[in-house]
């Protein structure tokens, strides 16, 4: 199958927890693209958030290891108190260094690196949340003329994640979560 | 604007800075150096590569861009359950006269920390002999004064709590001129040793290697190096421990198990070829 993209990432804070259910539940179960997901979470809290989402997803959804590959059709969720990043071979790199806007994951960190490597092979996305992560990340896909999705603040928990982003870029779509769902979906159809 | 290199000056550049400093810059993770000469630049007003270059010139220079690279442990005991496992480890070796242990690469004071008050809570520190390898002599002075930063310390008595400590974890610390501390009490039998993983090895294998979210920075082909230098240090029915993403470098059935897929802690064989 030739698909125009290779990946999609995700990057959601607060209230992104439904969202995400949401997109996994709906998402087709034979979706041919690795989504790379990387969520606000806590950092001393290691399990619950993937058995979580893995008890709704129609996709195996992963906490990868430093240096896994990334298998199409496979989710890639952030593990906690590790950065994501994608490394210039394509592969999953992780990292304990320095939080970047007050987080670890960081949203923009794993947006920004998969943005170098997949360049306009790339969906991102941008879901609720409560600061500006990921408005870098967002803008950085957009200038590598992948394909860039906020999330419509009006259906937004809190808005300020994809206000921020919006601010800094102007995206491909403003979407709401069922709308994003449908987008992906038809990307097979 | 700031250090950028493209990807083919970085794989340049850390042939250089392998020659300049010693270090296996040329094994690193090449996006990983790559964003870290760019924040060296940005907090030390480096904008040109012959800047940096020239700078490599001077002692200070060089010793400082080695600390801005290695990245600090994040904060005291990280991974409680790692934690819980190294104090019943402990106490499985509080018969013998000396335990020693040996941490590859140090960065930042956390993780030495740590050991030293699991080793007194089970009664062991009397026993403890670390060797820590470090890569810049800034690091080495920042761990020996025992510096616990205090924004971390939200976080601190959390993992604490999580390791299930014996008292307070204040109470392992000082204040110095309104400078968090680790007691002095604490500081003996540390032998700090100057140079990477495959330099700072001990003088006798030992007991215990924490090398933890060190490989993460290092090119996968590179891990086997380290693998083989942790293996040589290790005592046969030693402990291993490693960053809980991390893969230990395959097959390491030859000549490790792990007993904890949890916590990456993995147990040297007592092979007879030892």
């Amino acid at each position: 199958m030739l698909l125009k993209y290779k990946a999609v990432v995700i990057g959601g804070s607060a209230g992104s927890f439904s969202v995400v259910s949401k997109i996994l539940s709906q998402i087709n179960h034979d979706f041919p693209l690795p989504i790379i997901l990387c969520l606000h979470r806590l950092k001393h809290v290691r399990s619950g958030l993937l058995e979580s989402i893995n008890l709704k997803s129609k996709l195996e959804v992963l906490e990868p290891h430093d240096k896994d590959k990334i298998i199409p059709g496979k989710v890639y969720l952030a593990p906690s108190n590790y950065h994501l990043f994608i490394e210039y071979d394509g592969s999953i790199s992780l990292s304990t260094e320095e939080p970047l806007n007050h987080s670890r994951p960081s949203i923009d960190h794993t947006l920004s690196s998969s943005a170098y490597f997949f360049r306009d092979k790339l969906i991102g996305i941008l879901l609720t949340g409560a600061n500006k992560d990921g408005a870098k990340g967002m803008k950085d896909i957009a200038d590598k003329r992948g394909f860039t999705i906020v999330q419509d603040p009006a259906t937004c928990d809190v808005d300020t994640m994809p206000k921020m982003a919006l601010r800094l870029m102007s995206p491909s779509k403003i979407m709401s979560p069922d709308e994003i769902v449908l987008y992906l979906n038809q990307l097979v159809n | 604007m700031a250090l950028n290199y493209s990807i083919r000056e970085i794989r340049e550049l850390s042939e250089v800075l392998t020659q300049e400093t010693q270090m296996p810059f040329n094994q690193m993770s090449q996006s990983f150096l790559k964003r870290r000469l760019y924040l060296f630049g940005e907090k030390k007003g480096v904008k040109k590569n012959e800047q940096l270059l020239a700078g490599l010139k001077d002692e200070a220079f060089k010793d400082d861009l080695i600390n801005n690279i290695v990245v600090p442990v994040t904060e005291l005991f990280r991974d409680p359950g790692l934690w819980r496992k190294i104090r019943e480890y402990f106490l499985s070796l509080s018969d013998q006269s000396v335990i020693k242990v040996w941490i590859p690469q140090i960065a930042s004071g956390e993780e030495l920390y740590t050991l030293l008050i699991v080793a007194q809570e089970t009664g062991v520190l009397d026993k403890i002999e670390v060797t820590a390898g470090y890569c810049a002599s800034v690091t080495k002075e920042l761990v020996e004064q025992g510096v616990i930063f205090s924004k971390k310390m939200d976080t601190n008595l959390y993992n604490y709590k999580r390791y299930e400590g014996k008292q307070s974890l204040e109470g392992y610390m000082e204040d110095d001129e309104g400078v968090l501390k680790l007691k002095s009490s604490f500081w003996s039998k540390i032998n700090f040793k100057k140079g990477c993983v495959t330099i700072s090895k001990p003088d006798e294998k030992v007991d215990l290697v924490l090398f933890r979210n060190v490989m993460l920075y290092y090119k996968k082909d590179y891990h086997s190096v380290l693998k083989e230098a942790i293996d040589s240090s290790l005592k046969p029915g030693g402990w291993l421990c490693i960053g809980v993403r991390e893969q230990f470098p395959t097959p390491y059935s030859d000549r490790f198990e792990c007993i904890d897929q949890k916590e990456k802690v993995f147990l040297k064989f007592n092979a007879l070829t030892q």
